[in-house]
């Protein structure tokens, strides 16, 4: 039985349903886990290469594992406390599972195994690049390999005790909240900035000089990273031990623990869910178009993977605009000094670069390509009110657009204020971006409609994982990165820069167009017999 | 109010609905039975325009759902089976979207929404999303959402699935109220004693078929319904 249930955990994990017998397009599974693997471990390569180099000139090896041991204990915490929610609390089969003559210890131990599966998973895409640059800078594989294959069997064992605890923790809180996803966001965000500061200090430290001692200074005070850097390098067996010794006793004692009081935590009565008592308030008549974006606005804010999935290329947007303000001015007068006073030319480049990475992060933005698949099981409900279809997509058309736009345009004119656009440039530069938005927008909606995925359970499964999502963000690259390329190979010795983004502004207008005209033309009979 | 005349819906080959034609008058709660995959849910998801159909035409109040499916929406409520409404809004939300949506104006809208959700004991929890509700809350929002533009026909399927005794009754005394005042109600059931009470006419279906319609005496006669309507299923498979 224990051995059905892992399975079927990690068949939930990944993603996998059974055939529902039609035949249809499907990207598989494998193939998606694999995709992400590579390009993990290819960004992760690129960074422990540049750190490998550091640490062995310095001959501190220890410290390059202990990074090594930091970062994926780190990734592997933040996964399960993440993870600890869903999968090991708030399962929606707890029921099912517990009216079964199932023991509760296996349906907490399969999760349990599933998690570190998942832990497993992370952890590779870290070691894997990191054994491989050592071994790189080395020139040699030495006794470090052997030991750093024994400790990480056991290393996922400690994060997933630990993330089990305070995932329990979080999963208490959050049940007492009623701004539950505000909570997850901010912790979510914390997390994300407490990598990028650590990454940062640490690139920082090695280009200032190479002075490598703040650091070990600082692994040596977290004595676990130092017990996995000195164990794995210097194959010292009592760190090796502790390591073990202690993360087999910590899962061992949270499985206890946690087990105890399993059944009344994963059970309804375990919980007080956060009650709010209506008191009446004067209503607000909206015209049609106003409630439904309202109503979109809410199934934002509601659906926590819908809205972190989405919120983050508005946040880049928005950091990158920062950082603009902050270092665009020394950036560009250093572009102009490289280039012996090139304004013009580098004046240009920072505009397309500007515009090319504000579009990137709209490609990332998936609103409208998931917006007619979220609505699930409650389309039927939507046809059957007095709704225009063209209502109803104009306003998911209006929402994907009115949520990333602001932070567009903030974008476009920090640019044009920072580098000193003549008119010409800026209005390019507010006006392309813009297109490009819209465009994304239109081809999310279009594929959204051809390709919808109704009967989801999870709704990661559409804002991350379907065909319709796959098209948009990569279809939204591909004409990023065709674009850029046809300026390159064939434009750039033949037209001016501004002439080009005029061009090509217009260019997707134009196609912005094309698409809105199938929509409200196709589109609209496909959705009209959607659902039945 | 509701006609359906020679409707036929297939699903591929299969014929789920096949030449039926029946009329809903104003002031008349009209029930329709019928054993599970008969095309009860089939013929009623198309009366409302969530199912195009192959053959025939169904109109309410003169206007094809077809050629004209706003004005018809504006005119009816529907309430599924099982109320899948939009669980991510709060009560209150749902029911303001509905208020947006029907345009129901502003003090009208409130003074309803008071009086129905007080009808059903569910005013305290219209602050709390609806994906903590339970299947019987749904069930009343549902049915206060669909009062709320005080329509004038009522398309139900099984609306009586979930719901307390106290709701059941104070639901079926509103669509009393509602034939009282010139509107009519069409709704399918299981529930055979629920018919028999409240039904003016009935429709039986079996197999995409119509067995017989007509008032609750031109159907039944002197035995009950549930007698009535296990005989005419043995006479159809015999």
């Amino acid at each position: 039985m224990l051995r059905q249930l892992t399975l079927i955990n990690i068949k939930g994990l990944i993603g996998r349903k059974a055939s529902n017998g039609k035949k249809k397009f499907r990207m598989p599974t494998w193939l998606i886990v694999v995709l992400i693997g590579v390009l993990l471990v290819a960004s992760f390569f690129t960074m422990f290469y540049e750190f490998a180099k550091s640490f062995y000139s310095a001959a501190m090896g220890w410290m390059y594992f202990s990074i090594l041991g930091t970062m994926t204990f780190g990734f592997m915490l933040m996964t399960n406390i993440a993870m600890a929610e869903g999968q090991l609390f708030e399962s929606k089969y707890n029921d099912m599972l517990l009216s079964m003559p199932i023991k509760s210890h296996h349906i907490l131990l399969s999760r349990l195994i599933a998690m570190l599966m998942y832990d497993y998973f992370i952890q590779a895409t870290m070691l894997i690049p990191a054994l491989a640059a050592w071994i790189m800078v080395s020139g040699k594989i030495g006794s470090f390999f052997i030991n750093a294959l024994i400790v990480s069997i056991f290393w996922p064992l400690l994060t997933l005790a630990i993330g089990a605890i305070i995932g329990f923790g979080l999963y208490r809180i959050f049940a007492r909240s009623a701004h539950k996803n505000l909570l997850k966001i901010i912790m979510t965000f914390g997390m994300i900035g407490l990598y990028y500061y650590f990454t940062f200090k640490m690139e920082m430290a090695m280009a200032e000089g190479g002075d490598l001692a703040p650091i070990g200074n600082a692994l040596s005070k977290l004595k676990f990273t130092e017990w996995y850097g000195k164990g794995i390098m210097h194959t010292n067996v009592k760190y090796m031990l502790l390591i073990i010794g202690i993360a087999v006793a910590a899962i061992a004692l949270v499985f206890v623990i946690v087990n105890s009081f399993y059944i009344k935590a994963i059970t309804i009565n375990g919980v007080v869910v956060a009650k709010r008592t209506y008191k009446e308030k004067p209503v607000r008549e909206r015209s049609v178009m106003a409630a439904l974006w309202s109503r979109e606005l809410k199934r934002f804010g509601a659906y926590f993977t819908y809205l972190i999935n989405n919120l983050m290329g508005i946040i880049m947007i928005l950091a990158f605009a920062v950082f603009m303000i902050i270092k665009g001015g020394s950036l560009f007068k250093e572009l102009v000094d490289l280039t012996q006073g090139e304004r013009e030319l580098v004046t240009g480049l920072v505009a397309g670069g500007g515009m090319a990475a504000g579009c990137f992060m709209c490609c990332t933005f998936g609103v409208s390509g998931s917006s007619i698949s979220l609505e699930g099981p409650c389309l039927d409900h939507l046809k059957s009110l007095p709704i225009r279809t063209r209502d109803i997509i104009n306003s998911k058309l209006l929402f994907h657009y009115s949520l990333i736009a602001p932070a567009l345009l903030v974008l476009s004119i920090v640019l044009c204020v920072v580098c000193r656009f003549d008119w010409k440039l800026a209005a390019c530069c507010i006006l392309l971006p813009q297109a490009f938005l819209i465009f994304s927008d239109m081809l999310g909606m279009l594929v959204g409609l051809f390709y919808p995925k109704l009967n989801w359970t999870n709704e990661a499964e559409v804002v991350k994982r379907s065909m319709a999502i796959m098209i948009q963000m990569f279809g939204s690259m591909a004409v990023l990165g065709i674009g850029i390329a046809v300026y390159f190979l064939f434009a750039a010795e033949h037209i001016q820069m501004d002439t080009y983004y005029m061009i090509s502004t217009a260019a997707l207008f134009v196609l912005a167009a094309i698409l809105y005209y199938v929509i409200m033309h196709f589109g609209a009979r496909k959705y009209e017999k959607l659902g039945g | 109010m509701l006609k359906i005349e020679h409707l036929t819906k297939k699903y591929g080959a299969k014929v789920a609905v096949d030449d039926l034609s029946l009329e809903i008058k104003p002031g008349e709660i009209y029930g329709f039975i019928g054993h599970n995959g008969a095309g009860k849910t089939t013929t009623i998801r198309c009366a409302c325009g969530l199912l195009d159909f192959d053959e025939g035409e169904i109109t309410i109040n003169g206007r094809s759902i077809r050629e004209d499916p706003l004005a018809c929406k504006m005119d009816f409520a529907y309430i599924p089976d099982n109320p899948v409404l939009f669980d991510f809004l709060s009560g209150i939300d749902y029911l303001n979207f509905i208020g947006d949506v029907y345009k129901v104006e502003k003090s009208v809208r409130e003074e309803r929404i008071r009086r129905y959700s007080d009808t059903f004991e569910i005013t305290s929890n219209l602050a709390q999303p609806i994906s903590s509700y339970s299947h019987g809350m749904k069930q009343k929002l549902a049915i206060i959402a669909a009062m709320l533009h005080e329509p004038k026909l009522f398309v139900l399927d099984e609306p009586f699935v979930g719901l307390d005794p106290i709701a059941a009754f104070q639901f079926k005394s509103m669509m009393r109220e509602l034939c009282d005042k010139g509107g009519a109600v069409f709704f399918s059931t299981h529930v055979l004693d629920v018919a028999e009470k409240l039904c003016d006419k009935i429709a039986i279906i079996k197999n995409g078929k119509l067995i017989k319609a007509g008032t609750m005496d031109e159907v039944k006669g002197d035995v009950s319904l549930e007698e009535t309507f296990l005989e005419l299923e043995r006479e159809k498979d015999a």
